[in-house]
């Protein structure tokens, strides 16, 4: 028995002496120190960079411009008390895009701090490009929403004030042409090309009334030979086409961005919440021989539903960015009623349509945004084109401060340096 | 045996009958006997009674004691005299039988039952890493014995908590089966997300993570799984100065849950039996309008719009009128078709006993439920085997080990999309949900507003499958009674399996199946060695310990999304067309060292003083050791010669301690990380999720605790009376951030907050003869207060309708507030006015004046933490009958009823309260409440005071009539006690709450606590049952 004794007490102390050293340092098994990240990780880090900027703003951002735009209207209410609930500082998708576009900024901005900290890197060079291509494509959304928006070279905890407008377009454009100085072809219309940045700068240009220049870029494109028009079919379905210029993959297993799941509803086989839904106006702008009214619009069990992006509940589908009918659209508007008719009926004749020759500019203008609305419903266009050719007012009924979005109400709260937008 | 035997020494009665066990001899020539029987209350014979015969004249005594049979016989008496004949055992109160006259012969029997004493104050109470006698704790420690009389048919230990102990208010997330629970000691001490106590079960702190993997619209209790059945009692360490040996996880107090044991000297099998039904209560108290009502207002609230912006038949916009699709077809009772009387069933059978080497039990239990909406059921099964084993008298080898099984088979929670009462209830009225066919109409299209809820019933399979092993093993080194030293291997083990399975049919199913089938792994390790030291100089007494620990906890998932599914015969994930898939590993580990030592004098002064000091992985090395200190004493004023013989049990006790928490934090909190997953393309990517703040460290709080425990008339009165004060620092909070800097949250140590209350708790033992009447009252009150907080006194807003400001308290509401409604189009604003709000609508407090209704206009105001809460209990004996009546209250808590948010909006897609429809406003002076029809109205549903409710309620919480059969009766069966039983649950509330309870809530979160979005409530219940002992 007392040897048993010790022996057992033996067993116990060293049991006790061997016990949980280092133990208590552990690390996660998901992910590692921004710190360690070395020159093998830039492609790994730039396809973080498409995945943020394709998720963090979040799903409505991206038909935002539809929901107050006019087109669409959610299923309970007209698109009036859609565009008058969604205007408010503490509505959630204003301040989800909000949060959303400066969450994907950070990580373009981080893109570009460790592409310069591994220039040699594989990809460096590429990855820079990309980056201020998104950092363009995000301060476009910002500015065309808020306006006046604080410019973030770099990332920084301090807190910012809004930098005017004309300084934020001045930005866009610098890092547009930066990006396509470093930019070349891309391997899929999925990745940025430099193609991608000359196609939104004609945007940007458009939106500032820089139409010479905004025609000028979007001509150079249409002539490339690189992109024509295709159809609807092809655009829409994930096939192959020669429309898109740069679109996000938005693949199921990648993505938050369910745009369809919005528009169909538990009618459709694919199923849907059925959050929005085309307005009587917008369906009653296709005509029978218009060759989108299929793709753009399905009936499912009596309801007429947007049906650009087919998933449903069981995938994703891919978000285009800019494609060349937006060209040939910008094209038409940029150079005016004499000039640019003829892009237009192009257009318009390729969709099934027949010519038109708008008897003066006010008419040419709205045959213009019809047709946009026509195109490009669904594609997070309209509010933003009625306000910048001030057309918003007279056809959404707005007040003269919802012309901007209002700046998030908790932004204003814990960053007491942001002014709010007057009226909200 | 030598030093149980020591314990019983140290008390009163006992020293005074061990002086006087001097053999007194008989002088009487006629001597004779006294034989009987002593039982306790449920009729069970008691052994080691103390029998004791006194002649009041010659002051004679003669004594005896029970044999394991409960029989005695005291001899040497003489005949013809009367004694007083008095019985004690520990733990039961003294029962005098006066003036009995002794006759010659054999024929003097008694027989004497003898109930048990509540909060005895010579209990035996279990502190951390031992136990304590009562006498000797100077800590607040509230104990819950666990028995027939206490047992409520819920799934998790922490309800049946609720009203029994001051200080300690319980919630549930609903009444579904299994659902989350909310246990707050001394209101609430921290921000960062769980808040609850620390549990410890048989010595283990066990993991108590949420049991739902896929978030089916609530939160799903880990306790579920166990057996409440094996459950001995329940300690609560409420105060730092005993919490704080568990370091830093005590903040939010700690839970002690001790299963039953073998009994040394006895055999015992025990098999409860019972039953019972379930009912959803208060069903027709949510009044809705019926169809015609519906129709007129939604009506009106489109006539109200196109009047409002101009328009005519044929204008865009323009809104058409309804009708009853249905005719003249009665309405749908929409509840009635998703609800269902359920019912219950559960044996469960014990096998203990034990030699002074050896002593075991072991227990089995099944339960089966079915809940009270149709589908709802839940299976569970308990084993446990527990032996200890003396080798030799300086060594004991033991282990304790339970096997659980849960299976759940659930219905959506309140937060979900499918939320089983919200799509149910605010159905329209005329609405149905089959088609003449037999389809189902298809909810969120024309046909049907919301999702058809016999269609989310009838085509989902969802359950959920819990695993757990609990349980240690230990050998104990002993060394002359003095010194011990435990070694344990403890263990809490558990898999989660979570099945979500939507069929093609479900509004889920994507129409081709999908199944959501989640794995979870938690092992839960603790090596612990504890070296206990007791021993006696002189008039002092010295009761010391040491130990360390260590505690790794890992966690593995493993998610896939399986979609595309040939039938709903189909069930597994190799069978779908398409699956995702994803896992995960995290390891957390805990390093502590603990001490505590109580030394006292005479039992008249103590001191126990305890140090802890833990390391935790998920701090930074420079931040990563904690030390908890406590200190506390206590003064048996009773004690004391000039309080002897008074009959009054006085105790003064003082506190204070120090206390951690680590818990709601991610395990990887302090590091900034570059994770995984962020892919595009079919090619992996990173991307930065979190800053990472290597400066974080452990909360603390400070608690002072001031305490009398008071005992009257012998025992007939207990009184126990706390105050306190707990101030936490360093809170650990993720803090909003402006989102310009990439994210919006980073955790950190945001500021302080105070808890200050006081409890008070009143037990009264009253005998009248055959009949006993005991009653246990408890009232409690806490003031939570944020004392300061990183940045400004603005409040800082959280979640939609709470905000955190200093000198507020956590809970508070973030809300607009209603000013009444215009009557004229006048007096709105004329911002407001530009919106679309008229008279009619709701008029908000604008609390900057600038017209506009926006953030700057939100008031904190009201609390979801009560003024006061506590329970009273009565019970009535009489012979073998007991009756119990058991309520529970709370006072002056704020509910959200956020349901009523969409069911008070008049005039639109949804069904309407009726209170709401039929005093809407209809022109000037009509109602200042009510608001007008307005579809698309978007001014008066706002988060606001509207919907802010009183949540105070008295619930009868438990009444029970019980019987115990007779014993001599029962011996001829060889069954030693039977009870049969009657109890109902929950059978009424009494509350100006609008809805079916206001102690449910759909976040368990004290910072969103209290928040209604149509939960099911909790439900009544009726049990009828067998307790039998052979």
């Amino acid at each position: 028995m007392k040897a048993m004794k010790k022996y057992i007490i033996a067993v116990f102390v060293l049991a006790l002496c061997s016990s949980c050293a280092n133990q208590l340092e552990q690390f996660s098994f998901l992910a590692i120190s921004p710190d360690a990240v070395d020159i093998r990780d830039v492609p790994a880090v730039r396809n973080g960079m498409y995945n943020s900027v394709q998720n963090k703003p979040t799903v409505r951002s991206f038909i935002l411009f539809d929901m107050l735009g006019g087109t669409i209207q959610s299923n309970t209410g007209t698109s009036r008390d859609l565009i008058n609930a969604t205007l408010s500082p503490l509505n959630s998708t204003i301040g989800s895009s909000w949060d959303g576009y400066f969450s994907a900024l950070y990580q373009v901005n981080n893109m570009l701090d460790i592409a310069n900290r591994f220039p040699e890197a594989e990809l460096a060079s590429l990855s820079k490009g990309e980056a201020h291509y998104f950092r363009a494509y995000i301060y476009f959304c910002l500015v065309t929403r808020w306006g006046d928006v604080p410019i973030l070279r770099n990332n920084t905890l301090e807190r910012v004030s809004r930098d005017p407008i004309n300084a934020v377009w001045a930005f866009i454009e610098e890092e547009l042409d930066v990006a396509a100085t470093l930019l070349g072809a891309a391997s899929s219309y999925y990745y940025v090309s430099r193609d991608a940045a000359i196609a939104l700068k004609a945007r940007v240009l458009l939106s500032q009334g820089k139409k010479q220049q905004a025609a000028d870029l979007a001509e150079s494109l249409i002539t490339s030979g690189a992109y024509r028009l295709d159809a609807f079919e092809r655009i829409f379905r994930s096939t192959g086409n020669t429309e898109i210029i740069f679109a996000f993959e938005n693949r199921t297993e990648e993505s938050s961005i369910n745009i369809s799941d919005l528009f169909y509803t538990y009618g459709h086989p694919n199923r849907g919440q059925g959050a929005y839904k085309p307005t009587p106006e917008t369906i009653a702008l296709f005509a029978d021989g218009d060759n989108r009214r299929a793709i753009s619009l399905v009936n499912i069990a009596g309801t007429e539903c947007i049906n650009k992006y087919p998933s449903g509940q069981t995938g994703r589908d891919p978000v285009v960015v800019s494609r060349i009918a937006e060209m040939y659209l910008i094209s038409a508007e940029a150079q005016g009623r004499s000039l640019g008719v003829g892009r237009l009926n192009e257009l318009r004749r390729f969709r099934g349509l027949g010519d038109i020759f708008p008897a003066n500019d006010e008419d040419y203008l709205t045959a213009i945004l019809t047709e946009r609305k026509r195109e490009l419903l669904g594609e997070n266009f309209m509010y933003h084109d009625l306000v910048r050719t001030g057309r918003a007012q007279e056809e959404l009924h707005l007040l003269n401060h919802q012309h901007v979005l209002p700046i998030p109400g908790r932004e204003l709260q814990l960053n007491p340096n942001l002014v709010p937008n007057p009226g909200y | 045996m030598k030093q149980k035997n020591k314990l019983l020494c140290m008390m009163k009665q006992y020293v005074v009958i061990l002086l006087l066990m001097v053999p007194l001899i008989s002088f009487a020539q006629q001597s004779t006997v006294i034989r009987g029987t002593v039982m306790d209350s449920s009729g069970q014979p008691l052994a080691g009674v103390t029998v004791e015969a006194t002649d009041g004249v010659q002051n004679q005594r003669f004594q005896a004691s029970t044999n394991d049979k409960g029989i005695f016989s005291l001899t040497g008496l003489t005949a013809g005299k009367s004694y007083d004949v008095a019985f004690n055992r520990l733990g039961y109160e003294r029962y005098i039988e006066r003036s009995f006259l002794v006759r010659a012969g054999d024929n003097n029997s008694l027989l004497v039952r003898m109930s048990e004493a509540i909060e005895k104050v010579d209990e035996v109470v279990v502190v951390g890493y031992g136990t304590q006698r009562r006498a000797l704790v100077t800590s607040a420690i509230s104990k819950m014995n666990v028995d027939e009389s206490t047992l409520r048919p819920v799934s998790s230990p922490a309800q049946l908590l609720d009203g029994r102990i001051a200080g300690v208010s319980t919630a549930t997330g609903s009444g579904n089966l299994g659902s989350g629970e909310r246990v707050s000691i001394r209101g609430i001490s921290s921000l960062s997300a769980s808040n609850e106590p620390l549990y410890v079960i048989d010595g283990v702190p066990i993991t108590n993570s949420n049991s739902n993997l896929y978030d089916f619209g609530e939160s799903m209790s880990s306790l579920a799984t166990l057996n409440i059945a094996d459950i001995e009692s329940i300690e609560i360490l409420k105060d730092a100065a005993s919490a704080a040996i568990y370091g830093s996880r005590a903040t939010n107090g700690v839970v002690v849950i001790t299963t039953r044991s073998g009994k040394e000297g006895r055999a015992d099998i025990r098999l409860n039996v019972n039953g019972g039904l379930t009912q959803f209560p208060y069903l027709n108290k949510i009044k809705m309008a019926d169809s015609e009502l519906y129709i007129r207002d939604f009506n009106e609230g489109i006539a109200n719009y196109n009047e409002q912006y101009g328009l005519q038949i044929g204008n865009s916009g323009y809104k058409r009128p309804i009708s009853n699709p249905f005719g003249n077809l009665p309405d749908t009772r929409w509840m009635d078709i998703i609800t269902q009387t359920g019912s219950f069933f559960t044996v469960d059978a014990a096998v203990s006993g034990g030699t002074q080497k050896m002593k075991n039990y072991f227990a089995a239990a099944y339960t089966t439920q079915e809940g009270v909406i149709k589908t709802n059921s839940m299976d569970k099964i308990n084993l446990r085997g527990k032996m200890s084993y003396e080798v030799a008298p300086w060594l004991e080898i033991g282990t304790n080990n339970s096997a659980n099984y849960v299976r759940n088979n659930q219905i959506p929670g309140a937060t979900l999309g499918t939320t089983i009462i919200g799509r149910a209830i605010q159905q329209r009225p005329f609405d149905r949900p089959y088609k003449p066919n037999g389809d189902y109409y298809v909810g969120g299209t024309d046909e049907l507003v919301f999702h058809n809820p016999m269609q989310i019933l009838n085509e989902q399979n969802v359950y959920l499958e819990d695993l757990r092993y609990l349980g240690n093993f230990y050998t104990t080194v002993k060394w002359k009674d003095k010194l011990s030293w435990k070694s344990s291997l403890n263990a809490d083990v558990t898999q989660t399996y979570d099945h979500t399975y939507y069929n093609e049919r479900h509004p889920y199913g994507l129409g081709i199946g999908r199944l959501l089938d989640r794995n979870r792994l938690i092992r839960n390790y603790l090596f612990e060695n504890v070296v206990t030291y007791n021993d006696k100089f002189n008039d002092f007494s010295l009761n010391a310990i040491a130990g360390h620990s260590f505690q790794k906890i890992a966690t593995r998932t493993t998610y896939i999304d399986a979609r595309g599914f040939p039938s709903p015969s189909f069930v597994v994930a190799s069978a779908a067309a398409e699956t995702m898939s994803s896992s995960g590993l995290g390891i957390y580990t805990l390093e502590s060292y603990f001490s505590r030592a109580t030394l006292s004098y005479l039992d008249r002064y103590i001191l126990t003083g305890t140090l802890r000091t833990d390391g935790s992985s998920r701090f930074a090395r420079e931040n990563r050791w904690g030390w908890f200190p406590s200190i506390s004493a206590g003064w048996n004023i009773s004690e004391e010669e000039f309080m002897q013989g008074s009959g009054t049990d006085l105790k003064f006790r003082m506190s204070y301690g120090r206390t951690g928490n680590q818990d709601g934090l991610g395990s990887y909190v302090y590091q900034a990380l570059m994770e995984g997953g962020f892919n595009y393309g079919g090619n992996s990517g990173i991307a930065v999720t979190t800053f990472g703040n290597r400066d974080l460290t452990w909360e603390k709080a400070g608690q002072y605790d001031v305490g009398f425990d008071i005992g009257l008339f012998n025992g007939k009165v207990n009184v126990l009376l706390d105050w306190y004060q707990k101030n936490t620092t360093s809170l650990i909070y993720s803090m909003p951030v402006h989102a310009t800097t990439g994210v919006t949250s980073i955790t950190t140590n945001i500021g302080s907050m105070r808890n200050r209350g006081a409890e008070f708790t009143l037990n009264t033992h009253f005998n009248f003869g055959q009949f006993q009447w005991l009653s246990q009252f408890n009232i409690a009150t806490n003031k939570n207060k944020i004392t300061s907080l990183i940045g400004d006194d603005t409040p800082i807003s959280i979640g939609g309708n709470r905000a955190l400001q200093t000198g507020q308290e956590i809970g508070a509401y973030y809300l607009f507030n209603m000013q009444g409604i215009y009557q004229y189009d006048g007096e709105v604003p004329k911002e407001q006015y530009d919106i679309g709000i008229r008279a009619g609508d709701v008029k908000w407090n604008d609390v900057d004046g600038n017209g506009i209704i926006n953030d700057n206009d939100r008031v904190v105001m009201g609390s979801s933490n009560p003024d006061f809460f506590g329970g009273w209990n009565h019970t009535f004996r009489y012979k073998g009958f007991s009756l119990d009546a058991f309520f529970s209250y709370v006072y002056g808590n704020d509910v959200y009823a956020q349901w009523q948010v969409d069911v008070a909006r008049v005039g639109h897609r949804n069904a309407v309260l009726s209170e709401y429809a039929e005093n809407r406003w209809t022109g000037p002076g009509s109602t200042n409440k009510y608001p007008r029809p307005m579809d698309g109205d978007i001014n008066n549903a706002r988060n606001s005071d509207r919907w802010l409710e009183d949540g105070s309620f008295i619930r009868m919480r438990t009444l029970m009539l019980s019987y115990n059969f007779p014993t001599q009766l029962l011996s001829k069966y060889r069954i030693k006690g039977l009870r049969a039983f009657l109890q109902g649950d929950n059978l009424f509330l009494i509350t100006n709450y609008p809805g079916w309870d206001p102690q449910v809530s759909n976040n368990m979160d004290p910072r969103f606590f209290s928040v209604d979005t149509f939960n099911v409530p909790q439900p009544r219940t009726f049990t009828v049952g067998l307790n039998a002992n052979f």
